[in-house]
């Protein structure tokens, strides 16, 4: 059942066993556990069924730490949340992803892949996903085999691809007809109560836009889905008896902000024309979408002290390659970002004077854009997707501004440590090395900013549309915000759902992942219900 | 006026590179044995950018620019030398793929003009430079 919240009456009471605050890829599919069971789920979003700029704008935020996307146009918060503008790659975090690595502080997860896996699988089916699995040799065939590597130091990996799954429309139909589950519209949690000891959420304070409607919800058990950045915000926002938020004893709430890191980082050259590369462009096998990529081997990243990451070969242009590759088309294109927008950066003179000193290479460019050959093909870029480190510097907090709701507004400081830079040039020497000891081609870097170190490609804005990290998943309270069933440390019935949980990142898209911990969250949840467990 | 680094860089012909590279002629595809001073003149790719980089190869390592010396780095063992100079012309050629792929494999690598190639392709480049100074 779907309920638009504006029409109740203030000071109405909903009595529920479990309320999911958020109706996106993780509220939605915890949801879907429980339809028709015999517990009620009460689910708060926060939209209606359809965008409206009102509503969008309880996610203005600001930025200070590496530039980033305009927080406000970054998620969607309507009905199916950020699934209804995802791209829907799919594919589970690398067994790597969950382990304990030395050379990357705080990483390790309380959980294994493995325990994972039967939850990836029925994430499969939410994500309307082929058959889980992601061997290449699944995809591959005579006419578009994996690229032949000599050494065993990059593979051959796959993604699936999702249609992509619109979570609000495709499960619209199933949640409302649900006998068990309401739905509220236009509900914002604005504050959660603790009990005095502060180890139990009693109440849930919802109100609508326009504050005309304020009610509340008691639970016994309370999920958090509202994704990686508003999950921290809320915790921090419900201040009123603890200044320090919820859960945030430790003052973890908000730290560990990670995304991918998404940027050309070097050119191919195939050595022949001959070189198949159809497993590496879009397919469709037996109805699924899929496509491979380059990544490094797990033994290669211990050995070398890397981040995972991947390389996506994509087809271009070599007026395209060269556009990637000169820093001072780079710096063109942000002295027009700021021409036209007046953000990023106020400061034109840097970038004036990259323009002046790669002034050759740009006339070049010029020339070959202006007589080139229409349709040649010749090089690929590698484009890559890089884990980042967990940082406890690169963080959420809260702003001094409010929304229309009276809530703070997010700050956003998105930092990185010195690995993501050392995995980007050891990576792509790497990737180098074995396509050349293979006889597959050459490979040419991008240039790097003298300034920042970062290759000239890594322009600003340069997130995957990836957030997570910032309620990070540790068997101690002392690490981490929750345990490895999602619980908020301290709190017995208070759960995060979505990526805010990864302590680390991998390098691949988060929502498989999140749904298969929704899942699993679920079965939690059925257990402790079944079992009377406050 | 001084040229800086970074300045004579911008100005190597990236496009050129580029297409040197994507023609296979690494080895060259003239076999015409015009200068006996050396047996690897015969495989030198012949081409603007492999001038280029093999100019800025020699910039960087100015102590290498000899034809002779080059083809002993590259030819860097006497049984090698011998075994090269015995094969025939495929052969030749195989071996010095395999040179190649060797190099990757150890990570003997340099970085011309953003371009990771292999120590011996670089010095191959090296010598068409010195072979071919226009």
């Amino acid at each position: 059942m779907f309920i638009d919240a504006r029409t109740l009456d203030t000071n109405t009471i909903v009595q529920t066993d479990i309320c999911i605050i958020g109706a996106g890829a993780a509220g939605i599919s915890l949801a879907l556990e429980f339809i028709d069971s015999r517990f009620d789920i009460c689910i708060l979003e926060s939209g209606g069924l359809e965008y409206d700029d009102d509503t969008q704008a309880l996610f203005d935020g600001k930025n200070t730490g590496f530039p980033y996307y305009d927080l406000e146009k970054l998620r969607l918060r309507y009905f199916g949340g950020t699934t209804n503008h995802w791209a829907g790659a799919c594919r589970p975090l690398d067994v790597i992803d969950f382990e304990k690595r030395d050379w990357i502080p705080d990483s390790g997860w309380p959980i294994t892949r493995a325990q994972l896996d039967p939850y990836y699988k029925k994430a499969h089916a939410v994500c309307e996903l082929g058959p889980y699995n992601y061997d290449p040799a699944v995809w591959e065939g005579i006419e578009n085999p994996r690229l032949p590597f000599k050494g065993d130091r990059i593979y051959t990996a796959m993604f699936q691809a999702s249609p992509p799954t619109r979570f609000g429309a495709v499960y619209r139909d199933s949640l409302e007809a649900a006998r068990n589950i309401s739905t509220y519209l236009y509900a914002n949690a604005v504050n959660m109560e603790t009990s005095e000891q502060g180890d139990n959420i009693r109440s849930i304070g919802v109100t609508t836009l326009d504050k005309s409607v304020d009610f509340t919800v008691r639970a016994t058990q309370v999920v958090l889905a509202t994704g990686a950045i508003e999950n921290a915000r809320i915790l921090l926002a419900c201040n009123r008896q603890n200044p320090a938020g919820l859960g945030n004893r430790n003052d973890l709430v908000g730290r560990y902000f990670m995304e991918h890191l998404s940027l050309p980082g070097a050119t191919y050259l195939p050595s022949s024309e001959d070189i198949p590369m159809g497993l590496y462009k879009k397919q469709v096998n037996n109805g699924t979408p899929a496509k491979g990529y380059l990544s490094i081997s797990p033994n290669t990243q211990r050995a070398d002290k890397l981040l995972n990451m991947r390389a996506f070969i994509l087809e271009t242009t070599e007026i395209d390659a060269m556009h990637a590759s000169i820093d001072g088309l780079h710096a063109l294109d942000d002295i027009r970002e700021i021409m036209n927008n007046g953000s990023r950066d106020d400061d034109l003179a840097p970038h004036v004077s990259r323009a002046m000193t790669d002034f050759d290479d740009i006339l070049v460019y010029s020339y070959r854009k202006l007589f080139r050959r229409p349709g040649r093909r010749t090089p690929y870029y590698l484009y890559y997707h890089v884990e980042q480190a967990p940082n406890p510097d690169s963080r959420v907090g809260l702003s001094d501004e409010t929304d229309a709701l009276g809530m703070p507004k997010v700050e956003l400081s998105w930092k990185f440590t010195g690995l993501e830079k050392h995995t980007i040039d050891r990576a792509t020497q790497i990737i180098a090395e074995e396509l050349g000891y293979s006889g597959l081609g050459h490979v040419k870097k991008v240039v790097h900013d003298p300034d920042t170190g970062w290759p000239s490609s890594f322009r600003g804005l340069r997130g995957a549309w990836h957030q997570m990290g910032t309620t990070r998943m540790h068997d101690s309270p002392a690490n981490g915000v929750v345990d490895a069933d999602c619980r908020v440390h301290g709190i017995n019935n208070l759960y995060i759902a979505g990526s805010s949980v990864f302590p680390t990142s991998g390098y691949t898209n988060p929502t498989l992942t999140i749904v298969a911990l929704a899942i699993r969250l679920g079965d939690h949840l059925e257990w402790k219900l079944e079992k009377g467990i406050q | 006026m001084p040229i800086s680094r970074r300045r004579f860089t911008a100005l190597v012909p990236a496009v050129a590179a580029l297409a040197a590279l994507k023609s296979g002629i690494m080895y060259g595809s003239s076999r015409k044995r015009d200068d006996q001073s050396t047996t690897l003149v015969s495989y030198l790719p012949r081409s603007t950018s492999a001038c280029t980089l093999g100019g800025i190869y020699l910039r960087d390592n100015p102590q290498e620019a000899d034809m002779l010396l080059l083809e002993k780095q590259i030819l860097n063992n006497s049984s090698l030398r011998q075994d090269f100079h015995a094969a025939t012309g495929n052969s030749q050629h195989a071996m010095l793929k395999s040179l190649v792929r060797r190099d990757y494999k150890s990570g003997k690598t340099v970085m011309l003009a953003g371009w990771v190639l292999s120590q011996t392709e670089a010095r191959l480049f090296a010598m068409t430079r010195l072979k071919y100074p226009e």
